[in-house]
C-alpha cells in the first residue's frame, strides 16, 4: 500500500519533474476512486533521470511481476530508465508507477502542459487536469477507465458553473 | 462552503447534463458534494486511511480464511474433539 504523503514530500523535496495522474489524481480533484498505487508521468531529460534514481534509491525500487509478490530486483539507474518509457515499481513506499507518456496526452511537457498546481504537504504539486484525466481515461478505453468518466464528467461541468459564477 | 449554483446543481441537476448523467449511472451525489468541501490533502487523507484500513481488513479476512481452513483440515482427518474418524 502507497504511502501517500511521503512519497510526494520525497519527490517534491528531491525536485523531480512529475505531474500526478490516474487514481491519485482523480482522488485530488474530489472523485471516489480506490487505488493503492501512484501514478506519476515523469520528465525524462538527463537530470530528472538523475534525479528520480536519487530519490527512489533508498527506497529500494523493484519491478512489480505477477507471481513475484516481492517485485524483481533491476540495476536502479539512470541508464535503466533511458532503456525504458513505463516501469511499475514496488518500493518500500509502496507501489508507484512511473510513466514516460500518457495515451490521449502525451509526455512529460503534454501532461505539465495539460495540469494544474495543488498545494500539498509545502509544495505546489502538479496534478493532471480533470480535461487532461477525461482525455487520458477515453484514449484508454478500458472498462474500468469508461466506469470513472461519468463523474469526472460531472466534476468538470460543476467545476465549470462554479468559475464561472 | 460550496457556491449556491454548484448545490443547486447537485440538488436538482439539469436534465442532460453531466451530473444528471452521473445521478443515472450510480455516482452518489452526496459523496462527491461532501468530498467537493475538502482541501486536496484532506482528501488524500481519506484515501490513505481507506486504503489502510482496508488492507487491515483484507489481512483478517485472509487469516479467518486461514484458521477456517485449518479447522476443515483437522475435522477431516478425524480431530478427537471436533470430527468424525477418518476410515
Amino acid at each position: 500500500m502507497i504511502k501517500l504523503q511521503q512519497a510526494i514530500r520525497l519527490l517534491a523535496d528531491s525536485q523531480v519533474e512529475f505531474v500526478i495522474i490516474g487514481g491519485i489524481a482523480i482522488t485530488l480533484h474530489g472523485a471516489s476512486y480506490l487505488t493503492s498505487d501512484l501514478d506519476l508521468c515523469y520528465g525524462r531529460g538527463d537530470k530528472n533521470l538523475i534525479q528520480v534514481v536519487s530519490a527512489l534509491k533508498p527506497y529500494n525500487p523493484r519491478l512489480r511481476v505477477l507471481g513475484i509478490p516481492q517485485g524483481v530486483p533491476l540495476v536502479w539507474d539512470e541508464q535503466t530508465l533511458r532503456n525504458g518509457l513505463n516501469f511499475t515499481l514496488i518500493t518500500d513506499l509502496g507501489e508507484i508507477d512511473l510513466l514516460g507518456e500518457i495515451s490521449g496526452v502525451g509526455g512529460f511537457e503534454e501532461a505539465l502542459a495539460a495540469s494544474v498546481t495543488v498545494a500539498l504537504y509545502g509544495h505546489e504539486i502538479h496534478v493532471l487536469s480533470i480535461e487532461g484525466l477525461i482525455k487520458s481515461k477515453r484514449a484508454a478505453g478500458r472498462p474500468k477507465d469508461l466506469l470513472v468518466l461519468a463523474e469526472l464528467e460531472a466534476l468538470r461541468e460543476l467545476l465549470e458553473e462554479r468559475d464561472v459564477k | 462552503m460550496m457556491s449556491k449554483s454548484v448545490t443547486k446543481q447537485l440538488l436538482h441537476p439539469q436534465p442532460g447534463s453531466a451530473v444528471a448523467v452521473a445521478l443515472e449511472f450510480g455516482i452518489d451525489l452526496t459523496l462527491l458534494s461532501r468530498r467537493l468541501l475538502l482541501t486536496p490533502e484532506e482528501r488524500l487523507e481519506e484515501l490513505q486511511r481507506a486504503v489502510d484500513d482496508l488492507e487491515e481488513g483484507r489481512q483478517q479476512v485472509t487469516l479467518t480464511r486461514q484458521v477456517r481452513k485449518n479447522a476443515g483440515d483437522q475435522t477431516s482427518a478425524g480431530h478427537p474433539t471436533t470430527g468424525r474418524l477418518s476410515s
